[in-house]
């Protein structure tokens, strides 16, 4: 009995200790990543890179419990980024910027939702298709231009305190852990994503579902788009290229099934982090910055390797 | 004849109706250097879309041509750029070290598709991002050009007014419709393709046609790479970003449709002349480089829409069929 609950645990926290064993890796490996005495790098990534990744990868994680994949997620990011700069040009004003780019990003979300259900195509195609035409809008406002006038009052709103960032995500995770698992609607979300067949049969409006969790899908990477404005201090069109890979790095590694139904906040904040930890690490390393997108590529196969072999031994 | 008609997909002739419109509204769309222009713009990409084709064809689809590719012309612009007067080895020896870069990744991808039936978009996505990767640490963000001109030549060099990389591409053009049409292979993609399940049962070895199709599409995106090198004169990190997206839309246009199992390379062949015709005449038209890519998504979605709309449309009409006659 106690090593069947043993052996569950592990099971379920397996990546948790993965994230604990690369920490404890570096730390001991480098001198700058993390010692008793040096917390700031430790905050950096805590206060100012997690933040970000933590919700592009729980909005990824969303559209892969439904057996999509959000590849339109970096344009998004970029097309958000150049609207709230538009926005924060022409009013100076912040509440609208932080409105305009949640209505944007939810704009993004229902295309994508409209593609896959009314119309049937493959998410991976649609939302690849969305991702170049997103782009080119994108470009198209901004023209290869930036924006950097953002009135006095937008930046100072996030960068007063650096607790904000980590506060913003931490209370979008709680609520999407509530909807996830208290709501009717997270339980719907989990049984279209197991079998959309049953699930409708069972009374469920799977297209509705679909539509609904798609579009919250982008109102997430709204709000993430409007901290990482904040953050970087300037919109441009070209931001966001390495965001889809990370993000489906991210949820892949923090244990979500490719083949949709599993997974939940836990695995996309567990994920995110291993991703930045393993990211910064090997900065630290002295490994040049170029390698990342091959190790993320590589933690991607990796991590479907992974699921492969424990799905083999489960059956 | 009538059936020649018949076997043109609809999409096609929609494109073709807008090809009309710049015939007559673009400014030297006829003109007989725009005509070899096309034909020189058209020539790397239908390679690339044979490789997409039969990916397609076999109803899966190989995300990772555009990484393959810039990996592949990186890779070998580097060999041969310290090279001032390349002999004729050393030109064959940058097409081989190209064609087998492309032949790793192809190896890499159809060794996890089809051997270990790994998810395969996901698989050949995240081989993209690794190809990119790896150009990136190769160039470390430069751009490297000013390539020999004997290099250069092998596909700029005129026959007869038309660049020899047009001729290129239609050998292997051919060469990959013999492949298709008249070869037990080919019968083999078209039956995986259909079904995958009756295919195995009939007695083909599945995962080795898979295998096959992604080393070809792999290879095939190499040797793109090296001639779009040879070609522009210049490599660099993204030099052939979003070829995959524009190979899926020739591909589609000429009518291979996502089920699988549909259509064939003539098709695809087609399709790529047809795309690039319309990307030259918005060119001509004074569209800017940023609406182009607004255009081109949107009118790819298009198809894409109009693909799986239509073949919805077919499968219920099927369907009322046999309840009919039940």
């Amino acid at each position: 009995m106690l090593k069947t609950t043993i052996h569950k645990n592990l099971n379920k926290h397996s990546r948790l200790l993965l994230l604990i064993a690369l920490f404890i890796f570096f730390s001991i490996f480098t001198d700058s990543f993390w010692s008793p005495t040096n917390w700031s790098n430790f905050a950096n990534i805590i206060l100012q890179q997690a933040p970000f990744t933590v919700l592009l990868s729980l909005s990824m994680t969303i559209s892969i419990i439904l057996k999509g994949f959000d590849l339109s997620m970096g344009a998004d990011i970029a097309l958000v980024s150049c609207v709230v700069g538009f926005v924060l040009r022409a009013t100076h004003s912040p509440l609208l910027a932080i409105l305009a780019a949640v209505g944007m990003g939810a704009l993004i979300g229902m295309g994508n939702g409209v593609l896959i259900t009314k119309v049937g195509i493959q998410p991976f195609i649609a939302t690849y298709s969305m991702n170049w035409i997103v782009r080119g809008v994108a470009l198209v406002l901004l023209g290869g231009s930036q924006i950097y006038d953002f009135g006095p009052t937008f930046r100072p709103l996030f960068l007063q305190s650096q607790y904000t960032f980590f506060i913003i995500s931490a209370l979008i995770c709680v609520f999407f852990e509530f909807v996830l698992s208290k709501t009717v609607f997270g339980k719907y979300i989990y049984a279209v994503g197991t079998n959309k067949d049953a699930a409708e049969l069972s009374g469920i409006n799977p297209k509705f579902v679909q539509f609904a969790a798609w579009t919250l899908c982008g109102v997430i990477l709204g709000i993430d788009a409007v901290m990482y404005t904040a953050n970087l201090g300037v919109a441009e069109p070209v931001i966001g290229d390495s965001f889809v890979m990370t993000a489906i790095a991210a949820s892949l590694i923090g244990g979500t099934s490719i083949s949709g139904g599993a997974g939940g906040v836990y695995n996309a904040v567990v994920g995110a982090l291993i991703l930045v930890v393993l990211t910064n690490g090997m900065i630290h390393l002295g490994v040049p910055s170029a390698w990342q997108q091959v190790v993320v590529g590589c933690v991607i196969i990796l991590s479907v390797c992974f699921e492969h072999l424990m799905n083999r031994k489960r059956d | 004849m009538n059936d020649i008609f018949k076997k043109i997909p609809g999409l096609m002739w929609g494109s073709l109706l807008m090809i009309l419109f710049f015939v007559i509204f673009a400014p030297n769309y006829t003109n007989q250097r725009n005509i070899i222009n096309i034909l020189q713009n058209s020539a790397i990409i239908i390679i690339v879309s044979m490789g997409m084709g039969i990916t397609i064809l076999s109803g899966q689809i190989d995300m990772s041509i555009g990484g393959v590719m810039t990996a592949s012309a990186v890779i070998s612009a580097m060999y041969i750029a310290h090279i001032q007067e390349p002999t004729v080895t050393d030109i064959l020896s940058t097409f081989l070290i190209g064609i087998g870069v492309g032949g790793v990744f192809g190896f890499l991808n159809g060794l996890l598709i089809a051997k270990y039936k790994f998810n395969y978009w996901l698989v050949t996505f995240a081989m993209m991002s690794i190809a990119y990767g790896i150009a990136q640490v190769v160039t470390q963000g430069k751009v490297i050009s000013g390539f020999s001109k004997s290099f250069r030549n092998v596909t700029t060099f005129s026959l007869g007014n038309i660049p020899m990389v047009v001729y290129i591409a239609v050998l292997v053009s051919l060469f990959m419709f013999f492949l298709t049409y008249k070869t037990k292979f080919g019968m083999h993609i078209y039956a995986v393709g259909a079904s995958e399940k009756c295919a195995a049962q009939s007695g083909i070895r599945v995962d080795k046609v898979r295998f096959v199709i992604y080393l070809l599409s792999g290879l095939l995106s190499g040797f793109g790479g090296v001639l779009l090198v040879s070609k522009t004169n210049f490599a660099s990190a993204n030099v052939a970003s979003g070829q995959e997206f524009t190979a899926m839309a020739n591909v589609i246009i000429g009518g291979i449709s996502f089920d699988g199992g549909k259509g064939g390379l003539l098709g695809a062949f087609a399709g790529s002349i047809i795309l690039t015709a319309i990307l030259n005449g918005l060119q001509l038209m004074g569209l800017s480089n940023y609406w182009q890519q607004v255009f081109t998504g949107i009118f790819i979605l298009m198809i894409i829409i109009i693909d799986v709309v239509s073949q919805r449309v077919k499968k219920t009409k099927n369907t009322r069929r046999v309840y009919k006659n039940a």
